[in-house]
Parts: C-alpha cells; structure tokens; sequence
C-alpha cells in the first residue's frame, strides 16, 4: 500500500461552518477558561434586542452575579441545549429567564446551569446600545409583566405610521 | 520555499488557543485580548495540517517533523517542506504556538 498522498493545509477558512457540538465544546471551554466569546447568534427568541445575525460577545459572570435584566448563557434543563435569554426574576438561588420575543418564560434556572452573560451585541458593524444600559431592569420587568412583546408590536406600528407620513 | 522559519526551531501550542477535533479536522480558535473570536479567526487544519500540529510538541524541531512526514506521505511535487514552513510561520505569525527556546 502506497503512503497517502500530501495535502496542504487549509488555513483561515472564510465562513467556516462549526458543527453544533463543535460550537459548544469551544464555548463551554472558552467560558471555563474565563475567557469571552464572540460569534453569530442566530435565533429569533430575542428580538428585537438581538436579531438573527447579530454578533455577540459571551463573557464569564461577573463577580457580582448575575442581576435582573442581565442576558445569560444557560444550559436549559430538559435538553442541556445552550441559550441566551433574559433574566426576569431573581430569586437569589435561581433565576427565571425568557426571552424579548418569547411568548412564555423558560422555567427555573438554577445556578450552577448559567455559564456566561451577553456583554456586547454588534449589528451591521456597529455596537447596538439599547436595552444594554441601566433600561435593561426595566425590560424585564415589561418582559415579565407580559408588557414587552405588545410594547414592542405597537412602537413598530407608530414607527411605520411615521415613516409612511415622512 | 522558506518562509523565514528555520528548521532548528522547536515549537509548541500555545495557550491562547481553543483546539477542537471534530470528525478528523482539527479547529483552532485563537484567544485574542481575552476574546475567542469565532467571527474573526477560526482554522481548520485537514489530514495533513493535523499531522504537523500533532507533531508540535516542543520537542521536535521543524525539521523533524518535515523529515517525518516526508517518511508518512507520498510527495512528488516536494510540497511538503514549504508548506510546513508556511504553516508555523503562519502560527508563530498568529501567536498559535511558541518558539520554546523563546520562552524564559
């Protein structure tokens, strides 16, 4: 049997797709290391705060814990899968999350399932700030009051009310 | 081809670097400034490109492991010294692996 024949090497492959378990592995591993991420979030649970296509960046928690209206990165129960939802209540012991665009909230998140926190979103190149600041508390409290998805429904309609007068 | 790596250089992964082997190909992200930006850098070695990272391990020079592959692969077109040299100073580059007689 001939030896196989060389190939070169593939370097800096543009658009290079990951497997999902490829994906996780290096996320779980770079958060572990303390380390943040920075990737394409696909997905439409957030809206309108992050966008299908928005790149964002996952860093460890931060020593003060995470607070209501913090994103997080948690391992959901049921299934282990990986998601980025919005912190609604904190119970201290656990969390309940949700996401914007959500139509319930996800459950009972405890502790030891949370594995990062949202810290940068980018769209289109530039960095989005809404719904970072200090706002962030008060769209968790629209969140878990039900307020946000039909908030978000009518601002678009005056915004489309608008642009059609302009 | 050279690249402006000598052959006695020894090399070694460094640890800024998520390694990954999925299926037979191996994925590196870099971590750079605390970041390992998937959107910005992320290789993916094939066959071969494994073969040369297997063999950083801070033992072998670059000659070494030029002289093993030749030995592993069939190579008419005498590609292999240039693109392993290619290859680390690409890395070295990129600060994916370091030089051991660099370091203190």
């Amino acid at each position: 049997m001939s030896p196989p024949r060389y190939r070169p090497f593939e370097e800096g492959e543009e658009g290079l797709l990951l497997p999902v378990g490829a994906f996780r592995g290096i996320l779980l591993e770079i958060l572990e290391r303390g380390e943040s991420i920075r990737f394409r979030a696909g997905g439409f649970s957030m809206v309108p705060f992050i966008m299908n296509g928005d790149v964002i960046t996952v860093g460890p928690l931060p020593r003060r814990g995470v607070a209501t209206g913090d994103v997080i990165a948690f391992r959901r129960s049921f299934d282990d899968k990986i998601l980025m939802h919005r912190v609604v209540v904190d119970l201290h012991d656990c969390l309940v999350t949700r996401g914007d665009a959500a139509v319930r909230p996800d459950g009972m998140i405890t502790l030891d399932r949370v594995i990062g926190r949202v810290t940068r979103v980018e769209r289109d190149g530039r960095l989005v700030r809404a719904g970072w600041g200090p706002e962030r508390r008060l769209i968790a409290m629209l969140s878990r009051h039900r307020l946000l998805i039909p908030l978000v429904a009518y601002s678009r309609k005056l915004r489309a009310g608008w642009e059609r007068l302009r | 081809m050279s690249d402006g790596v000598s052959k006695d250089r020894v090399f070694k992964p460094s640890t800024d670097l998520v390694v990954r082997d999925i299926e037979g190909q191996v994925i590196l992200v870099p971590l750079s400034a605390g970041v390992g930006d998937l959107e910005a850098e992320l290789f993916s070695l094939n066959e071969t490109g494994k073969a040369v990272w297997e063999r950083l391990d801070g033992h072998k020079s670059v000659a070494d492991i030029i002289a093993e592959l030749q030995a592993e692969y069939e190579d008419p077109e005498g590609e292999i010294e240039g693109h392993v040299e290619g290859l680390l100073a690409e890395f070295s580059k990129r600060r994916m692996v370091v030089d051991v007689a660099a370091q203190v």
